[in-house]
């Protein structure tokens, strides 16, 4: 975890840094956010990287020829049965709703992982924001603790960015929950007089720079440099830091990296930050699929339940939208390594606090987990459902660099079973 | 002693400086290609439009070494080069550049990066050895159409033949295959036709799966371990095989077996009875044909978008129908003229580097500010993640540090330095993110990473132990004038060479001050971009 770097880091920001830090903040775009009821103003997206097996998981086939080893056990919600390695999401299954009838037509990895953070299909000629930067664009707070803290924070894995709406909103990454942060502290021997030192003499370099025309180019690497080190400074860097955690909270959460993941998700939005993702890859399960679904499952079974208990138990839940999914199903048919191939006709989200009516089971698929037979939601369905979750107008219009409009969601339907509008 | 001889080498390049009235551009052997990049672009200026000048010397020397081999000049090399006043001297520098190994080793990396990009995740995958492999085809100026042609049929282990990596790249993702080709080689992507018909394009599903079914004959096999306990595989062709789609695993579409089908029409024999024919080999032949369409113009558009900031066509790799050349008869003259000399890429680079288009100042304010695709101006780019990092070693001399005790450690730290940096999505594609545009994590990196502070330490054999060695102590202002050279490539104005002298002075040693000062020009605009 990254130390303090000094006892009082407000005075050394403001002695030392002088224009350089105090004069560029993380670009603060949004007015104020509307209080509206049951709206949340904080995102968590768990992010099953590789493509999660719904058959073995959210939606299993107990049964079906192609239904594999795994049982399927009964939850808290009438309807509703989880694959057997899910067992305490399967006791909190109030907590959330289960859409069962997901469907897409993109099985190639990145692509469909940028659908599903983007609610695009990737194009050439334009990059779309992700629907996490897009949300924390109006939620990040102009000031505050958490206002030195980048606004988006992807953990674990690297998530897809805010394309035309600047690096500002880009996730930052945190490599790995359980090692410190690349580079966030002084380097070895350099203290903080000596720092300050040299930032100031980089701000006068940097101000010859523009003088001579530095351009647009200069401009924002300035800016950059500025938000970094105010991110080295800011007071809520202890929220990155999960030793002051009891241990018992830690086992809870699962004590690997996801699980201290999610235990960091839920310090980072509980210090105000707007967006996290915890990214669990290992799904792409095209071998052994059984023995590493399994494993997998019982990671993301300790992580987000314990995330959306602890959340609960915080009353952090009803403003905090959690959604869990990958970026595709998998396949009935199993392959001759005991694997399961991408499957995006078929699939399941989770989502929940925020307005989300938990308890909800939406669509269905059939026998097999094939194809689905009741109540399709495309991609743009849910990325419309998290956008109203979220308080965002699924309609409002963006403007991409080259002066096209890109709506939040691209033509969808809120899910209202889910967000009850 | 060393001190003085440095005054009387500033005085005389100052000297030289002061009455240089030409600008270097003139060519002893003008190049014709030259000639007609500058004719074809003029042809295009808006009304009224006058270009930018030529740069100055220190800047097109560094924008030369930058983009030919991937580093900035030394501090020596720059003083040599603003000594020389031969009308001839930037032609001179250009030919130097591109013939010496590391513009054949600064070729390869970029190569590999677009055949395979950064991630090292695949076990099969030997990224070393595909650059290693590349480097040897570029030193030697292979034709180019031979080098891809090689890539696509090569057979054989991936540790003694390197160009099966690229092969392997696919080898678990098998579908991707085509794609990737098309994206590398053709400048065009198809690869949402894997799944479904191209939303804007005419590319449909079939399309995709008559260029797969090339390579649905590749044989992997694995044929032993390496000293690195890593899988040593070959790559061959099995006699037999075809790519069979829908079924089961696909459940939209019927089961049918697909036949080679290349995206201009030509394919292989699809009745009954056996197929011999070498499918990859023709695949090769279709693809490097003078009468494939895409071949000779993607391969100019990548290698113009390199040194000039803009590709002709933007996003390099989607030449498709939809999208628009910024300057047609340019992106075909020159097609015509790589096709007609052997695929022959240095003669391009020579052709691009000695137009007075590449060599033109940059512009931020006047009228050429907001040109975004006339080359009227030199348009700014940061340096790229290899480019920042082989120019930090070379300004703070931790090159020559490690070289000696260490040579490994060079390796260990490019390696580290670009798992942070480089963020890499998915498993299938090589859609990794540069986040080199100027992001939070590349900034703490420069201001408190490992290869920066290492960098900026006095040590012997470093710029900095080296400068005070030969008596920077005492005489501050040349040392301040060395420091600029080796991280700026130029001399300091008066005022910044003041400034620095006063800033190591107020400093607690001199040691600590001049580490200090190189640390901040490490750290600025002025050394992140290529301008």
């Amino acid at each position: 975890m990254p130390r303090p770097a000094c006892t009082d880091r407000r005075g050394f920001l403001r002695l030392s840094l002088g224009g350089l830090a105090s004069a560029l903040a993380w670009p603060a775009l949004g007015g104020a956010r509307r209080e509206e009821g049951g709206k949340a103003d904080r995102f968590i997206l768990i992010f099953l990287a590789g493509g999660p097996s719904h058959i073995d998981t959210f939606d299993p086939k107990p049964g079906a020829a192609t239904g594999g080893p795994f049982k399927a056990i009964r939850t808290a919600v009438e309807g509703l049965s989880l694959g057997e390695h899910l067992p305490r999401l399967a006791e909190g299954a109030r907590r959330y709703a289960m859409i069962r009838s997901m469907t897409s037509r993109e099985g190639n990895h990145d692509r469909a992982r940028y659908l599903l953070h983007t609610g695009y299909a990737p194009l050439s000629s334009v990059q779309h924001p992700s629907m996490a930067s897009l949300a924390a664009r109006d939620r990040r707070a102009p000031s505050g603790p958490s206002a030195d803290l980048p606004p988006v924070i992807s953990i674990n894995g690297a998530a897809p960015g805010a394309a035309f709406l600047g690096s500002g909103l880009d996730p930052f990454l945190v490599q790995s929950a359980l090692k410190p942060i690349d580079n966030l502290g002084m380097p070895g021997g350099v203290d903080r007089a000596r720092y300050a030192r040299r930032l100031k003499l980089l701000e006068a370099l940097e101000d010859d720079y523009s003088t001579r025309g530095g351009g647009p180019e200069g401009a924002a690497h300035r800016d950059v440099v500025a938000r970094a080190v105010r991110f080295m400074n800011a007071e809520a860097l202890g929220a990155f830091d999960l030793a002051g955690e009891p241990e018992a909270v830690r086992a809870a959460y699962g004590t690997e990296e996801f699980g201290a993941g999610c235990l960091m998700a839920r310090r980072l939005v509980e210090a105000g930050v707007p967006c996290v993702e915890v990214v669990l890859g290992g799904w792409d399960t095209h071998q052994d699929n059984f023995t590493r679904t399994a494993a997998l499952s019982g990671q993301l079974d300790a992580g987000l339940s314990a995330l959306l208990a602890d959340l609960a138990s915080r009353e952090l839940l009803g403003r905090t939208l959690v959604v869990c999914l990958g970026e595709f199903g998998r396949s009935p048919a199993i392959n001759a390594s005991e694997g399961r191939d991408h499957h995006p006709a078929a699939w399941s989200a989770l989502l929940a606090g925020g307005p989300v009516r938990g308890g909800t089971v939406v669509g269905a698929t059939d026998p097999e987990g094939a194809a689905v037979v009741e109540r399709p939601v495309t991609v743009p369905d849910l990325m419309a459902t998290v956008a109203v979750a979220l308080g965002l107008d699924p309609a409002g219009e963006n403007w991409s660099p080259s002066g096209r409009p890109f709506k939040v969601s691209d033509g969808g339907t809120p899910v209202a079973e889910v967000v009850g509008v | 002693m060393r001190a003085a001889l440095y005054l009387n080498l500033v005085v005389a390049l100052a000297a030289a400086l002061a009455g240089a009235q030409d600008d270097g551009t003139t060519t002893a052997d003008t190049s014709p290609l030259a000639g007609r990049i500058d004719e074809l672009l003029a042809a295009a200026f808006p009304e009224g439009a006058v270009p930018e000048p030529p740069c100055d010397d220190a800047t097109f020397l560094r924008r030369a070494h930058l983009d030919a081999t991937g580093v900035i000049p030394s501090g020596e090399a720059v003083e040599a080069f603003l000594r020389d006043r031969a009308p001839d001297r930037r032609a001179r520098v250009v030919d130097e550049l591109l013939a010496s190994p590391l513009h054949a080793a600064f070729q390869a990396m970029r190569w590999t990066r677009m055949l395979v990009g950064y991630d090292a995740r695949l076990p099969v995958l030997r990224r070393d050895a595909l650059l290693e492999w590349l480097r040897g085809r570029f030193e030697e100026n292979r034709p180019y159409d031979e080098v891809v042609r090689d890539l696509i049929t090569a057979t054989g282990t991936n540790t003694e033949n390197g160009a099966v990596n690229f092969l392997l790249r696919y080898a678990q993702s098998r579908r991707e295959a085509a794609g990737a080709m098309a994206r590398a080689f053709l400048g065009l992507r198809i690869h949402c036709a894997q799944c479904h018909d191209h939303p804007y394009e005419k590319w449909r599903q079939a399309d995709y799966d008559g260029m797969l079914a090339f390579f649905a004959r590749v044989g992997v096999r694995r044929v032993g371990e390496g000293e690195d306990m890593r899988p040593v595989v070959e790559v061959f062709e099995r006699p037999r095989g075809q790519l069979t789609v829908g079924g089961e695993e696909d459940p939209g579409r019927e089961r049918a077996v697909v036949f080679p089908r290349y995206l201009t029409g030509e394919g292989v024999e699809t009745g009954p009875g056996p197929h011999h024919e070498d499918r990859r080999a023709l695949f090769a032949r279709l693809t490097t044909d003078p009468a494939n369409p895409w071949f000779a113009r993607a391969t100019v558009n990548r290698v113009w978008a390199h040194y000039m900031g803009r590709g002709l066509v933007e996003p390099v790799d989607d030449m498709g129908e939809s999208s628009v050349p910024s300057h047609p008869a340019l992106l075909e003259a020159l097609a015509v003229d790589l096709a007609a000399h052997r695929y022959d890429l240095r003669r391009l680079e020579r052709g691009i580097l000695l137009s007075a288009a590449y060599q033109r100042a940059t512009a931020s304010e006047g009228p050429n500010a907001e040109d975004r695709d006339r080359y009227l101006r030199r348009y700014v780019t940061p340096l790229g993640p290899e480019q920042l990092f082989y120019s930090v070693l070379a300004a703070t001399g931790l090159e020559d540090v490690f070289r000696a005790r260490r040579p490994k450690r060079i390796e260990q730290m490019k390696n580290g330095y670009l798992a942070r940096l480089v963020v890499t999505f998915g498993d299938d594609m090589m859609d990794e993110i540069l986040q080199f545009e100027g992001t939070v994590p590349q900034a703490l990196e420069m201001l408190n990473g490992t290869l920066v502070n290492e960098g900026a330490r006095v040590r012997p054999e470093s710029t900095l132990g080296r400068l005070l060695q030969e008596g920077g102590r005492k005489d501050m202002d040349l040392a301040a004038q060395r420091v600029y050279l080796a991280a700026l490539g130029r001399l300091p104005t008066e005022a910044e060479r003041r400034r620095s002298v006063l800033f190591v002075r107020e400093a607690a040693s001199p040691r600590e001050g001049f580490e200090d000062l190189l640390w901040a020009l490490l750290n600025s605009s002025e050394f992140i971009f290529n301008h």
